[in-house]
């Protein structure tokens, strides 16, 4: 059974030790991912609704978007990306008993959505000095309604990741007791997954 | 492909190479709209990475993962209608 298995049996699919055919297994609290579900399924809402919008007006949206600096987005992308690279190398530490590991990683995984909120209020302040609000046409509604409602998530899940983080620094998780610990990775990786939609269909599609 | 191969520092810059790649193809406007839609399955492709290797849905019951897969896909391709509907 799945869920009588420690951590350690399943052996983590992500760890510099894993076993080559790690057992089959979900990770994280299972309920969790109804929330990730639910996530994916309102965004892609979010998404349709863009370029159904899009699809109205496509040469505001293409004019309004060259308002837009890439080189932030790809630099944001980039900073998302490692930041994902960071939490798998914190949960492989962990598995392997490594906690001031991991607690390193997570500390890096933190600094990367401080960067990430940085650059995007800097983006908005840079809008807004352009005289370029939400108001401003369907564009912009589009462009900071949901890099805002992405960045809420970001923020909760930097905060969780924080919470977690003092979590292992008092060893409160170890490798057979990781599915809450799991659960704050991957909601971090959906903040990671959602902004890999927001960067192609805001900053990039011409 | 061997489920090894996707360690976490091959699927880092696997994610790095495909955002370049993204960015530079989205400057080429000689492309036109295939420059969009490659745009898009990019997108794609890095959700997919996403999902498998940094949820670790890799390693999920197959159901669980096509369930994920599939709605990723399903997404992508209807965003891909939806710009060839809009048109230029």
């Amino acid at each position: 059974m799945v869920g009588q298995a420690t951590d350690r049996d399943r052996g983590g699919a992500l760890g510099k030790n894993a076993p080559c055919h790690p057992a089959v297994r979900v990770p994280g609290v299972r309920d969790f991912w109804i929330l990730i579900a639910a996530e994916c399924s309102l965004f892609s809402f979010f998404f349709i609704t863009y370029m159904i919008g899009r699809g109205g007006d496509v040469d505001l949206y293409r004019t309004s978007q060259q308002a837009l600096s890439r080189d932030l987005g790809v630099f944001n992308t980039c900073v998302l990306i490692i930041g994902s690279w960071s939490v798998m190398q914190a949960l492989g530490s962990l598995r392997r008993e490594h906690a001031r590991q991991a607690s390193h990683y997570l500390a890096g995984v933190i600094g990367c959505g401080v960067i990430f909120a940085g650059v995007k209020v800097f983006e908005y302040a840079d809008k807004i000095s352009h005289g370029l609000f939400p108001t401003t046409n369907d564009f912009f509604t589009f462009y900071f309604v949901l890099t805002m409602v992405h960045m809420v998530h970001l923020v909760i899940a930097t905060v969780v990741l924080a919470v977690m983080r003092r979590g292992v620094m008092a060893g409160h998780y170890h490798s057979g007791q990781m599915d809450v610990l799991e659960s704050g990775a991957i909601y971090w990786h959906l903040v990671d997954l959602l902004w890999m939609f927001l960067f192609a269909l805001l900053y990039l599609l011409q | 492909m061997d489920k090894v191969f996707f360690t976490p520092h091959r699927t880092l810059f696997l994610m790095l190479a495909i955002t370049g790649i993204s960015f530079l193809i989205s400057h080429d406007s000689a492309m036109g709209q295939l420059a969009g839609i490659g745009t898009l399955l990019l997108a794609g492709a890095k959700g997919r990475l996403v999902l498998l290797d940094f949820m670790e849905l890799r390693h999920a019951p197959a159901l669980w993962r096509w369930g994920f897969e599939g709605g990723l896909l399903a997404v992508t391709a209807l965003l891909a209608v939806l710009y060839l509907a809009g048109g230029r």
